[in-house]
C-alpha cells in the first residue's frame, strides 16, 4: 500500500513537473508599442483581451509617437504598433495594413470654478489667464500649437503672442501638463480623451480651429507570433475595444 | 582686366575660353547634384519595395557623405596630377554605376557599396570642378567658385521634379537606373571639355584688394602653412555654426508658434516654417557667386569678416525677434544668406594663397573641414538635451561665426601678411604633369 502510495504521488509529480512549465513555455506573449495617450484605455482593452486569451501574454509599452515608430524601423521585438496615421504612414513597409482605430481631437479643460473665466479659444489670451500646455516638441503641445495658429489666422498673430506671454506650466507629459490645472494654471488645450468630468470642466473648441488626428493599429511584419498579433488587433479595433476607446472620450474611427 | 571672347587672347579661344570651362564644370556638378537632394525621394520606395527600414537605408547616404567629403584630397591630388579630364571622366563613369548598382541592389549591404560608389564619383567631380573653376580665374575666383558650387544646388532644382514623377510612374529602380546612365553620361561628355589652363599668362589679372600668396605650396608646404590651420578652423567654425542654426530651425519655429502659421510673401504663401527651409536653398544658391563676386573686388578677409559678423548677428536676431511668422522667415533667410558663402570665399582665399599647381588638392584638404563640423554638429543636440532649451545651442553657433569674422581680420590676414614674408622654400616637389 505504502510503495503504491509513493508510486503514484512520484508519478503525479512528475506529471505536474512536466506539464505546468511546458504549459506557461507554449503561452504566447505579444510585444504591443501603445501611442502614450492611450493608456488608460489600452489597459483595459488588453485586460479584457487576456482575460478572453488565457494562452496570451501582453506585454504592452506605452510611448510617443516617433519612439515607436523609431522601434519599428530599427526591428525592435514588437508584434503589434498603435499610434497616430502619421507616424504608421512612415513605416509602411515595416507593417500589415493598418486599421483606423479612433479620432481625437481638442479640447480646453479648466479647473472647476473656471477661475480664467474662460469661455473660449480667444480668452486664453486674454490677460491674467495662466496655462499650462505641453512643450513644442510634446504630441499635445504639437497639436495644441496648431489650435492656437489657427485661431490666429482669424484674429491676428498678436492672438498667439498673447497666448504665449499667459504659459506658466510647459510639461512634456499630458499628465504633467494636466496636474498643473488649479493649483497652478486657470486652463489647458489638450486632447478630448482628457476629459474627466469628475476634475475639470470642458470647454469644446470649434471645428474650424480644431485638429482631429486619427490613429491606427497595425500587425508589425517582422512579427513572430503574427497570426495572434493580428487577433488583437482586431479584438482591439472590434465592437469590444471600440465600446472602451468611446468609453474613455475618444471619437470613434472615420467611416470607411 | 575683362574676360569677354573680345579681350581673350587666341590662347583663350575655343575650349580654353575660361568660361567654356566654367559652365562645363556647373554642367557636371548640377549632375552629381541629386546623389545629396535627390536622394531623399528614392528612401520610402525602396522602403516599401524590400521592406527595408527607413534608418537603414539612411546607412547608405551616410557612406556617400563620409566618401564623398574625406576622399576629396586624395582624389584632388589625382586631379593635380592627371588634369580634370580623365579624373571628371572616372567620376562621372563612378556616379552612373553607383546609381546602377542601386537600381538592381537586393540587400542593404549592395545598397552601401552603391553609396560609397557615389561618393568616390561625386567627390572627384566636386573636387575637380572647384579646382578647376579657382585655375581658370584669376580676378574672379569668388565668382567662379561660387557660381560652380551653386551649380551643385541648381542641378537638384531643375531634375528634382522630372525625378520624383518618374519614381511614382516608372519606380523607383527605373530611376536609378535612367538618371544614373543620363547623369553619368552627361558628365562624361562634359569631362572631354575640361582641361588645365596654359601655363603662358593668366586670363585676368588678380584684383589689388585680394591677398596673393608668393608661392606654388606644395600640399606637405600647405599642411604646415599656420594660414592653413587658422583657415580650417575659421571654415568649422562657420560650416558647424550654420548646420546647428538649420538643425534648430524646426524646434525655434515651434517654440515660437508660427510653424504652420502662412505666411505670404513675394505673392508665395506658404507655412512659415516651410516658407524658411525653401529659402534656404535658395539663399544658399544666391549668397555663393554674390558673396564670391563681392570678395574679388573688396577682398577675402573683410567679405568673410562681414558675412560671418552678420551670420552671427543674424542667428541672435533670429532668436529674439523671430517671434513672428515674417520675422521668423526674413531672419531666417539672412541666416542662411551669410552662411552659404563658405563654398566660394574658403576656396578661392585657398588659391590665392596656396598658388596655382595644387589648388585643387589644396582645397580639397580645406573641404574635410566640412566633415569635421558634422561631426561637431550633434553636439549642438546635447546641449538642447541638457540645457532643455535651442538658445545655449544657437548663442554658441553665433559666438562661432563671431570668433570666426574677427579672426578673419584679426587673425588671417595678419598670419597671411607674415606668411608672404618668409622665404620662398626650395622647390621639393616634381612638376605636375601637364594635362590637355
Amino acid at each position: 500500500m505504502k510503495r503504491s502510495f509513493f508510486f503514484a504521488a512520484t508519478l503525479a509529480l512528475v506529471v505536474t513537473a512536466s506539464v505546468v512549465p511546458t504549459r506557461a513555455a507554449d503561452k504566447v506573449q505579444l510585444d504591443v508599442l501603445i501611442a502614450s495617450n492611450a493608456q488608460h484605455a489600452f489597459t483595459e482593452i488588453i485586460k479584457d483581451y487576456e482575460a478572453k486569451h488565457p494562452s496570451v501574454e501582453i506585454k504592452p509599452q506605452f510611448l510617443g509617437g516617433a519612439t515607436i515608430a523609431k522601434m519599428v524601423d530599427e526591428g525592435k521585438p514588437a508584434d503589434v504598433a498603435m499610434a497616430g496615421s502619421t507616424i504608421l504612414k512612415r513605416e509602411e513597409s515595416l507593417l500589415e495594413k493598418p486599421i483606423d482605430i479612433l479620432q481625437n481631437k481638442e479640447v480646453i479643460l479648466v479647473p472647476k470654478g473656471n477661475p480664467g473665466k474662460v469661455t473660449g479659444l480667444k480668452d486664453l489670451a486674454n490677460p491674467g489667464v495662466k496655462l499650462s500646455l505641453g512643450t513644442p516638441s510634446s504630441a499635445v503641445g504639437t497639436i495644441a500649437s496648431q489650435v492656437i495658429q489657427k485661431g490666429a489666422a482669424e484674429w491676428g498673430f498678436d492672438f498667439v503672442q498673447n497666448v504665449r506671454k499667459n504659459i506658466v506650466v510647459q510639461e512634456d507629459k499630458g499628465s504633467d501638463v494636466l496636474a498643473a490645472l488649479g493649483p497652478k494654471a486657470d486652463a489647458t488645450i489638450t486632447f478630448a480623451s482628457d476629459v474627466d468630468p469628475s476634475k475639470y470642466q470642458t470647454i469644446m473648441i470649434d471645428d474650424k480651429y480644431n485638429v482631429v488626428s486619427t490613429y491606427q493599429i497595425a500587425v508589425v511584419k517582422a512579427s513572430k507570433n503574427a497570426a495572434t498579433a493580428k487577433d488583437f488587433a482586431d479584438f482591439a479595433s472590434g465592437p469590444v475595444g471600440l465600446a472602451t476607446l468611446r468609453k474613455f472620450n475618444y471619437l470613434p474611427p472615420p467611416p470607411k | 582686366m575683362s574676360t569677354t571672347s573680345e579681350t581673350l587672347g587666341t590662347e583663350y579661344r575655343g575650349l580654353k575660353n575660361p568660361w567654356v570651362q566654367l559652365v562645363a564644370g556647373i554642367v557636371c556638378m548640377a549632375m552629381v547634384a541629386n546623389y545629396q537632394y535627390g536622394w531623399t525621394a528614392f528612401v520610402n520606395p525602396m522602403a516599401a519595395k524590400n521592406g527595408w527600414g527607413i534608418a537603414a537605408i539612411q546607412v547608405s547616404f551616410t557612406v556617400f557623405v563620409l566618401v564623398e567629403t574625406w576622399l576629396v584630397p586624395f582624389e584632388a591630388a589625382l586631379v593635380d596630377r592627371y588634369g580634370p579630364r580623365v579624373m571628371v571622366m572616372i567620376g562621372g563613369i563612378l556616379a552612373g554605376l553607383a546609381w546602377v548598382i542601386d537600381s538592381s541592389a537586393t540587400t542593404l549591404p549592395m545598397l552601401y557599396i552603391g553609396g560609397a560608389v557615389a561618393g568616390v564619383g561625386a567627390g572627384i567631380v566636386y573636387g575637380t570642378c572647384i579646382g578647376n573653376a579657382l585655375k581658370w580665374f584669376a580676378g574672379r575666383r569668388g565668382l567662379a567658385a561660387g557660381l560652380t558650387s551653386a551649380g551643385f544646388g541648381a542641378g537638384a532644382a531643375i531634375t528634382v521634379v522630372p525625378l520624383t514623377m518618374m519614381i511614382a510612374s516608372s519606380g523607383y529602380q527605373h530611376t536609378f537606373l535612367f538618371f544614373g546612365i543620363l547623369q553619368g553620361a552627361i558628365i562624361v561628355i562634359a569631362s572631354l571639355i575640361l582641361i588645365t589652363p596654359p601655363k603662358t599668362k593668366p586670363v585676368d589679372t588678380t584684383p589689388p584688394r585680394v591677398l596673393q600668396g608668393t608661392y606654388d605650396h606644395s600640399p606637405a608646404q600647405t599642411l604646415r602653412s599656420p594660414v592653413f590651420w587658422v583657415m580650417y578652423v575659421m571654415f568649422v567654425l562657420v560650416a558647424a555654426g550654420g548646420l546647428m542654426a538649420v538643425a534648430q530651425l524646426g524646434p525655434i519655429a515651434k517654440d515660437y508658434y508660427v510653424d504652420t502659421f502662412p505666411v505670404s510673401l513675394l505673392g508665395i504663401t506658404l507655412p512659415a516654417l516651410t516658407f524658411a527651409l525653401s529659402l534656404n536653398n535658395i539663399m544658399n544658391g544666391v549668397t555663393r557667386p554674390l558673396l564670391g563676386f563681392i570678395s574679388d573686388r573688396a577682398g577675402r578677409e573683410i567679405t568673410m569678416f562681414w558675412a560671418f559678423l552678420i551670420e552671427g548677428i543674424g542667428i541672435l536676431a533670429l532668436m529674439k525677434w523671430g517671434t513672428t511668422p515674417v520675422s521668423f522667415v526674413i531672419l531666417s533667410g539672412l541666416v542662411f544668406f551669410a552662411w552659404g558663402e563658405i563654398f566660394s570665399i574658403f576656396p578661392s582665399t585657398t588659391r590665392d594663397h596656396f598658388g596655382q599647381r595644387y589648388a585643387t588638392t589644396n582645397y580639397g584638404m580645406l573641404y574635410t573641414a566640412k566633415g569635421t563640423a558634422a561631426l561637431i554638429v550633434p553636439l549642438a543636440s546635447v546641449i538642447t538635451a541638457a540645457t532643455g532649451s535651442w538658445s545655449a545651442a544657437l548663442e554658441i553657433a553665433a559666438a562661432m561665426n563671431v570668433i570666426a569674422a574677427v579672426m578673419a581680420i584679426g587673425v588671417l590676414k595678419p598670419v597671411r601678411l607674415w606668411d608672404n614674408k618668409q622665404p620662398v622654400p626650395e622647390p621639393v616637389v616634381p612638376a605636375a604633369v601637364p594635362a590637355s
